[in-house]
């Protein structure tokens, strides 16, 4: 009997508690460090230019039309335990060609972190919660209208070796759920890095394309122009862009 | 058992008292007005539970016009009811494969749309799983409402009419695809079917023909294993041995999972409104129901996947057809076919 009522009061005043906080304004705590990622589209550590023509580790040639891929949880570490991260939204579509959507920052209270990580893709429970707004929206061309599901990655291009037709390759990958899950988790190890208060530090990732052939499989476009469908080869897609990520640089002003 | 009732009372106490606590003081004039659905005596609990989407008048009748308008599609001519009409309860009559933009068919027979809230996966294929964003297939679909999503919001945006509704029904702020589909699904969700004749004689308000009650029994025994009631659905993908059409190449379920065990099997169709959605089968190969219980008794093709509920054909004799026939028009819901809540505003 008491130990019934006593759990009303518990839920009571853990309801209570969440709607003071929505009230109460943000309480000044200690440092705050900003750290910015910049995420940098590149072929073989230059700089991707869209339209120019580029050869792949298997021999053939590709032009990139569009490459996109949504971010989400960026985390720091030092020596395997998280830094505490403030992050404003949970996930960034980065698109090679809008130049504000591949930088964005964070905040931390800590200072001191050796490691970066983050995750490639959109969380199974958001592909199947109706209706989603911001970067989820539909309208940014991410999302599988016939089968339910976010396009995690996407990266469109023309190639000589295509058998499509004008030569095009369209590599939308997606899956959630079970063995066509191809969310993947990225982690890079970084040099010691310090922050400073009132300054930004900058870390700068490259997202190297020709690991999309053949970062862990070998898939090459005369083979593979094009998939539309979560399963076994979106997931080897997934498998081999998971491999381009690489710190470029960091720079602490 | 005393102490869980408690329990679950003081679970709602906190739920209440959250409710208060949390209250926004700006109430008043401006607020939608709430609207409730309520789930019909006898059916299970809905799968969509208009999370984050609380119901309200205003909301219903923004999916209502947005459903009607065929500024949604791309040259205007192709709303969502013109492939859902009421009075096929919502499916498209006389057509197997419906119109759409530029002379072209679908692929598959508009289904009629009412119990959709029960719905865990939707379309023949169970490709859509929430839904919220189920109209983004049509609207997208080249052969269908040919538009973007971009493109229709732009239309929205740019009608005052509309300005104000999405204003109504969520409040300040932009007008985006999310405030949209959330509409429709207000409106879709709300069609229930569950006042035919069989309702009816299930509450006690009318009774069965002798014919009607013989074919309810024949109903009970070799149909409702799929055609499940009350729904008259289990939700489940099944291959009733449909012969593969050689254009279309439409093997179901298999087109979402890739998995050769779900080669050819599609969604168990509710038979509610049965008499009213014709023509049948998921590309409206059947011209009737009576077409279709023949396909039962006499042609079900035998594959890897054929169900074993029918493998061996379902013996179904001359008498007991026309007695299945009886009770299948029992199911027709004339209250929704008829319901003036659901039709076009004038
Ligand atoms: C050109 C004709 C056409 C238009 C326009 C159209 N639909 Fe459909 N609708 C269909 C067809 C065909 C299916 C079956 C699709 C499938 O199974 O692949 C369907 C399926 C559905 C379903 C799923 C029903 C079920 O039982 O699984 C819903 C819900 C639905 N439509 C709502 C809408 C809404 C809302 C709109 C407007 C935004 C719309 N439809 C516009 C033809 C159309
Ligand atoms: C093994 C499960 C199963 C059994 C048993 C079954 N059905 Fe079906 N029924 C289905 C499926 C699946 C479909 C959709 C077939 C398709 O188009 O591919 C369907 C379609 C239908 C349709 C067409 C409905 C529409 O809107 O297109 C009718 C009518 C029908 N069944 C009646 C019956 C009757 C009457 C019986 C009993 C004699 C019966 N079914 C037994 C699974 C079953």
């Amino acid at each position: 009997m008491k130990k019934v009522s006593l759990y009303g009061i518990f839920f009571c005043v853990l309801i209570f508690s969440a709607c003071q906080k929505e009230l109460t304004g943000n309480v000044n705590t200690a440092r705050q460090y900003t750290v910015r990622i910049t995420f940098q589209p590149a072929v073989n550590s230059q700089a991707l230019a869209i339209g120019e023509t580029y050869q792949n580790d298997l021999g053939e040639d590709y032009t990139v039309t569009a490459f996109r891929f949504y971010a989400a949880y960026p985390s720091l570490k030092n020596n395997n335990a998280a830094l505490n991260v403030t992050n404003e939204k949970k996930y960034r579509l980065v698109d090679a060609g809008i130049s504000s959507s591949v930088s964005f920052t964070i905040t931390t209270a800590d200072s001191v972190f050796n490691g970066l990580s983050f995750q490639v893709g959109v969380d199974s429970i958001d592909n199947v919660s109706g209706a989603q707004s911001g970067d989820l929206d539909p309208g940014k061309g991410m999302f599988w209208t016939w089968n339910s599901g976010y396009v995690m990655a996407k990266l469109e291009g023309t190639s000589s070796f295509s058998s499509m037709p004008a030569n095009e390759f369209t590599y939308h990958v997606g899956g959630f759920s079970g063995v066509n899950n191809s969310i993947r988790i990225i982690a890079l190890s970084t040099q010691q890095v310090k922050l400073n208060t009132g300054h930004t530090t900058d870390i700068i990732v490259q997202a190297d394309i020709n690991k999309w052939f053949s970062g862990v499989h070998a898939l090459k476009i005369s083979d593979n122009a094009f998939v539309h469908s979560p399963g076994a080869l979106a997931k080897q897609y997934a498998d081999n862009y998971a491999t381009m990520f690489s710190i470029a640089e960091i720079v602490s002003e | 058992m005393k102490r869980s009732i408690l329990y679950i009372l003081s679970l709602l106490f906190a739920g209440l008292f959250a409710v208060e606590s949390c209250k926004k003081q700006d109430g008043g004039s401006g607020a939608p007005t709430p609207l409730t659905f309520t789930v019909p005596d006898g059916f299970p609990a809905p799968v969509y539970t208009f999370e984050n989407n609380t119901p309200t008048e205003q909301g219903f009748q923004l999916g209502k016009k947005l459903f009607y308008d065929g500024r949604l599609s791309k040259d205007g001519n192709f709303p969502c009811a013109s492939c859902h009409q009421q009075f096929a309860a919502f499916a498209t009559l006389d057509h197997p494969l419906s119109h759409g933009f530029d002379n072209q068919f679908t692929t598959r027979n508009a289904p009629g749309l009412f119990n959709i809230a029960w719905m865990k996966t939707l379309h023949w294929d169970g490709g859509i799983n929430h839904i919220e964003v189920q109209p983004l297939a049509p609207l997208e679909a080249t052969n269908e409402m040919a538009e973007t999503i971009d493109n229709v919001i732009a239309k929205l945006k740019a009608d005052a009419t509309y300005r104000q509704m999405f204003k109504a029904a969520f409040g300040e702020g932009e007008i985006d695809s999310q405030r949209m589909l959330k509409a429709l699904a207000q409106f879709v969700a709300m069609i229930v079917s569950n006042d035919s004749k069989y309702d009816r004689v299930k509450k006690g308000q009318a009774t069965f023909t002798i014919a009607e009650e013989s074919g309810y029994k024949i109903f009970q025994a070799k149909c409702a294993s799929c055609h499940t009631e009350p729904l008259f659905t289990d939700d489940s993908f099944r291959n009733t041995g449909l012969a593969l059409d050689d254009v279309l190449k439409d093997y179901g379920r298999m087109r979402i999972t890739g998995d050769p065990a779900d080669s050819l099997k599609f969604k168990v169709p509710s038979l509610r409104n049965v008499f009213a959605t014709f023509p049948y089968g998921h590309d409206g190969r059947f011209y009737s129901v009576g077409a279709v219980i023949d396909h039962y008794r006499s042609s079900v093709i035998n594959s890897a996947t054929t169900d074993p509920l029918v493998k061996n054909k379902i013996p179904i004799s001359d008498y007991e057809k026309l007695d299945l026939l009886s009770f299948l028009e029992t199911l027709t819901d004339s209250t929704l076919i008829n319901n003036t809540r659901f039709a076009a505003n004038e």
